[in-house]
């Protein structure tokens, strides 16, 4: 049997602008995808499973759990770099079952907008990072994801 | 002019001046308390009005009693010979003080209440949502329960509130509510009660027949259910009564999938079978959703179901390896709708070959073990009177085995 990469990817236009995106994945045999639309559903399903491939958006709805409530104070808009964050570093003891997970970030914004990304505790790999652009193929979005799958994070 | 009447006419408390001071405050109080009345009764919806005047309607009787108390101090004034244990020196300005005091206070607080009742017009479903949710919390508080009538008052409000941004903050009042109550103590904590509130008011908000309710409605009631099941498994320890509530989700995030359907509203159907997948034991749930797409020509979900269930199976399956009733379970409802995707021939045949093909090509060396499986699938489907599903699983076995 082939090796499949289990794929969570969370954004919160997944079920309207993405929809060709995510029908696509679908239909791929090697990938098998998981959907999440916002840092709390997202937070709750990584404590949960394993994942290979975690891509995020930074501009995510928070949802409704308190945790988030920090950065909802400060008007924080970039809900998946708190998640990020909170994944990959003060609760990070929580997620040892995706200590072999590579993390992608898919998202409108330059890369040079946020250098965050690449510092600790996230310490995003550059090719992991893809701005969002209309022209931007499905295939190209799956052979990121694979991409993704085979760097080291 | 009163007030001018009061300090400048001669006879200031004669009868006939009383009783133009108490006409005038009167007249106020009637227009006060019945131009609200008027629009409430007007413009509120009929399911709603009992609701508002339980729930909201005791301010206006407050005003009413106050209002009158004063009027009649004003008679009294006049009747009552009190004037006798007055100082004369005091009394020029004893009794004109009292009165302009007595009509300041009726035409302020009617004033107010004008005031108050007409802002409040704009926001009478959210000042109901969050009446009913504080009104829950504070008995839950007192006696470890939740009235019967603030279950059925938020049952009133998911049938009859209009889509949109109403319905939404609704939903968010439910959600303060359930937080609440998922926040109790676990030994205080009924999970019932959590499972009532989740299908008798959100849940209901959006699949009752005729009830109002929009894509953003939609997903705002998913996003709770999801929450909540979340919430259940992450901060319970060894919480048997939970998989009641995993039941009332999986059951009430099917409901909306397939009223989602009714409405061709495919992202709803979509987030639906995303957020079902994720919780435990509902393989039927899904089933049930992506066969209700394929019944009604919608592809797509029934392909994100197919996806979905043949992750857990191929987790799960292989030669050899003896599978639990849940397991099992699983694979019927898969193999059930590849079977039906399979029938429709053309891709979408090519699509259930594909996704049969690592499955099936594991049993290679064990042939009878996947046609056993075949087997109580199809007496699965026939045993539930699914005949169409059975019929599908027999032709696809034909189709694969047939020699």
């Amino acid at each position: 049997m082939n090796d499949v990469i289990k794929l969570l990817w969370i954004d919160d236009n997944l079920f309207h602008d993405l929809t060709e995106k995510r029908m696509a994945l679908y239909m791929e045999d090697d990938i098998e995808p998981h959907f999440a639309i916002d840092a709390t559903e997202a937070f709750y399903r990584l404590r949960t499973e394993p994942f290979d491939v975690v891509i995020v958006d930074l501009r995510l709805p928070p949802g409704s759990d308190d945790m988030w409530n920090t950065y909802r104070e400060s008007n924080f808009q970039k809900f998946g770099y708190a998640l990020l964050n909170t994944v990959l570093g003060p609760q990070k003891d929580q997620f040892d079952h995706l200590s072999d997970t590579r993390f992608g970030v898919f998202t409108i914004e330059a890369q040079e907008e946020n250098p965050e990304l690449f510092d600790a505790p996230i310490h995003l790999a550059e090719n992991n990072f893809k701005m969002k652009t209309h022209a931007y193929h499905e295939n190209a979005f799956i052979d990121f994801i694979r991409h993704v799958h085979q760097s080291w994070r | 002019m009163a007030i001018t009447l009061l300090y400048f006419g001669p006879d200031f408390l004669s009868a006939e001046w009383l009783s133009t001071a108490a006409g005038i405050a009167i007249t106020f109080v009637v227009f006060i308390m019945g131009v609200p009345a008027l629009i409430f009764q007007t413009f509120i919806a009929g399911g709603l009005r009992d609701v508002y005047n339980e729930r909201l309607g005791g301010e206006w009787s407050r005003l009413f009693k106050i209002q009158l108390g004063l009027i009649l101090v004003i008679f009294l004034m006049s009747n009552v010979e009190f004037d006798k244990y007055i100082s004369p020196k005091a009394l020029w300005i004893f009794f004109p003080l009292c009165v302009t005091v007595i009509l300041i206070a009726v035409l302020f607080l009617g004033l107010r209440s004008l005031i108050r009742n007409f802002q409040s017009s704009r926001n009478i479903e959210q000042q109901l949502s969050e009446k009913i949710a504080d009104d829950a919390i504070l008995y839950f508080e007192k006696n470890k329960a939740i009235h019967k009538k603030d279950l059925e008052d938020l049952g009133i409000l998911a049938r009859e509130l209009r889509s949109g941004r109403v319905k939404n903050i609704f939903l968010e009042q439910c959600e303060r509510l359930v937080e609440y109550l998922l926040n109790v103590p676990q030994e205080h904590r009924d999970t019932k009660l959590i499972g009532d509130i989740l299908s008798d008011a959100v849940c209901l908000s959006v699949t009752y027949d005729g009830a109002q309710f929009n894509n953003e409605n939609m997903r705002k009631a998913l996003d709770i259910l999801s929450f909540t099941y979340s919430h259940i498994q992450h901060h319970s320890v060894g919480d048997t009564s939970s998989s009641y509530l995993n039941t009332t989700i999986g059951n009430c995030m099917r409901e909306i999938g397939i009223e989602a359907m009714h409405k061709h509203d495919q992202p709803a159907v979509m987030n639906a079978v995303e957020k079902l997948s994720a919780i435990e034991a509902t393989s039927k749930e899904m089933f049930i959703l992506g066969n209700e797409a394929l019944i009604h020509g919608h592809v797509q979900p029934a392909v994100a179901v197919i996806r979905k269930l043949g992750g857990k199976v191929r987790d799960v399956i292989g030669p050899g390896k003896t599978l639990e009733y849940e397991d099992k379970r699983t694979f019927y409802f898969w193999l059930g709708l590849v079977a039906k995707i399979h029938q429709r021939g053309g891709s979408a045949q090519n699509f259930a070959q594909r996704r049969l093909q690592n499955v099936v090509a594991q049993f290679d060396q064990a042939r009878d073990e996947i046609l056993v499986l075949f087997r109580e699938t199809q007496q699965h489907f026939y045993q539930v009177a699914e005949f169409d599903t059975a019929d599908a699983v027999r032709n696809l076995e034909v189709a694969l085995f047939a020699e």
